[in-house]
């Protein structure tokens, strides 16, 4: 085994037997142990409990907490329960669309309205880069936005709505009536985030420029 | 007289053998305690074992403000609440553990949303390091790796 692996750091073309697969397996298998060891070392605590922790982050800070651990990015991006709890602990936010004449754009800008008012503009938005297209018709109304979701409901004939997840940067079209309980449950969230007061917001030359999506009561606070 | 002290007082016992002498309504915000008195198995000492007496002290702290001042103004106890969370973080982890062992809802609620604090506006490599132990030299050495791993395809 050992002349093999030399002649492996040599670059040398061979042929790879069972076992040395078996070995490279374990080896990988061992890594894999140190990483959860050391995730678990100084939180010990129970899954729940750093679920409860990083639903209370912002959303800007959850970007950054995916890359910190095997652990956090599974609950993060791949847990569904957790996009529930974050969306109804998270502030109510704004997402604004540029507007371009040449090419649709894909980019979105979401703005915290919690610490928009606080705090530089560069700190209370940042930018969302969807991966799929994600096309607003001029009838589609905003219904919910806040940091985990966007929701698009749109008045045509066909029912269409749209989500965007700023997460996993994820778009998707459901009809209304297969989604009904799932629209509801935003919907809810949204009234309920609404029910705190909110600070004015000055406006900067990005939200100028830019085509606000939020069609109804929030977008008194803006004009 | 000893049967009054007996029906609202309760003595709590800590891993290390010390005991505390509580009242029900304060002892019973800890809702695994509470279980235990509703179901009359407890006799009027109650061991809590995983929890040292530092810790179980600054809990029962915790729960008697908690109860004293349900009738005063929310924010009093607000900035309570960020003040006795405001520690070491070996302590907050014992006090998250005690926490959660003991089931306090307020405990948790505000020890969670210290962290979060903590974790707030943080780089990755800072919060590896602060929370999960990692030392300088082992990011530095694999951090090549993990800037592969931190932009691969998320999907």
């Amino acid at each position: 085994m050992s002349i093999t692996t030399s002649k492996k750091r040599r670059g040398e073309t061979q042929i790879i037997n069972d076992d040395e697969v078996d070995q490279t397996h374990q080896e990988e298998e061992e890594e894999e142990e140190e990483e959860e060891e050391d995730c678990q070392m100084i939180p010990e605590l129970p899954t729940h409990i750093v679920f409860d922790i990083l639903s209370r982050l912002l959303i800007k800070t959850l970007f950054n907490c995916r890359s910190v651990c095997k652990l956090w990015l599974s609950l993060i991006s791949s847990d569904p329960q957790f996009a529930k709890l974050h969306l109804s602990r998270s502030h109510p936010s704004l997402l604004f669309k540029p507007i371009n004449r040449i090419r649709e754009p894909k980019k979105l800008h979401l703005v915290d309205l919690q610490i928009a008012p606080y705090t530089h503009p560069r700190n209370a938005s940042m930018k969302l880069a969807p991966k799929s297209t994600f096309q607003t018709t001029p009838e589609s109304q905003l219904t919910c936005s806040t940091h985990a979701m966007a929701c698009f409901a749109c008045a045509s004939p066909a029912q269409m709505t749209q989500f965007m997840d700023a997460i996993r940067f994820w778009a998707c079209k459901l009809m209304e009536t297969t989604t009904r309980w799932r629209y509801t449950r935003l919907e809810k969230g949204y009234g309920e985030a609404l029910e705190k007061p909110l600070a004015p917001l000055s406006m900067t030359p990005l939200m100028r420029s830019s085509m606000v999506l939020f069609i109804g009561f929030l977008s008194t606070l803006i004009i | 007289m000893s049967s009054s002290l007996e029906k609202n007082m309760l003595i709590l016992r800590s891993s290390d053998g010390e005991e505390f002498i509580v009242p029900e309504v304060v002892a019973v915000m800890s809702k695994a305690i509470k279980n235990m008195v509703e179901d009359e198995c407890a006799s009027n000492t109650i061991p809590v074992p995983n929890v040292d007496a530092n810790i179980l002290a600054m809990v029962i702290e915790f729960c008697k403000k908690h109860d004293e001042s349900e009738a005063e103004a929310a924010s009093d106890l607000k900035t309570f609440d960020s003040e006795f969370v405001n520690r070491g973080q070996e302590a907050l982890y014992d006090l998250i553990t005690a926490a959660n062992f003991r089931d306090v809802k307020e405990l948790l609620d505000a020890l969670c949303q210290n962290v979060a604090e903590m974790i707030k506006g943080k780089s990755v490599h800072h919060i590896r390091i602060q929370f999960l132990g990692y030392q300088l030299f082992e990011i530095l050495t694999s951090n090549f790796i993990w800037n592969i791993w931190c932009d691969r395809d998320f999907d």
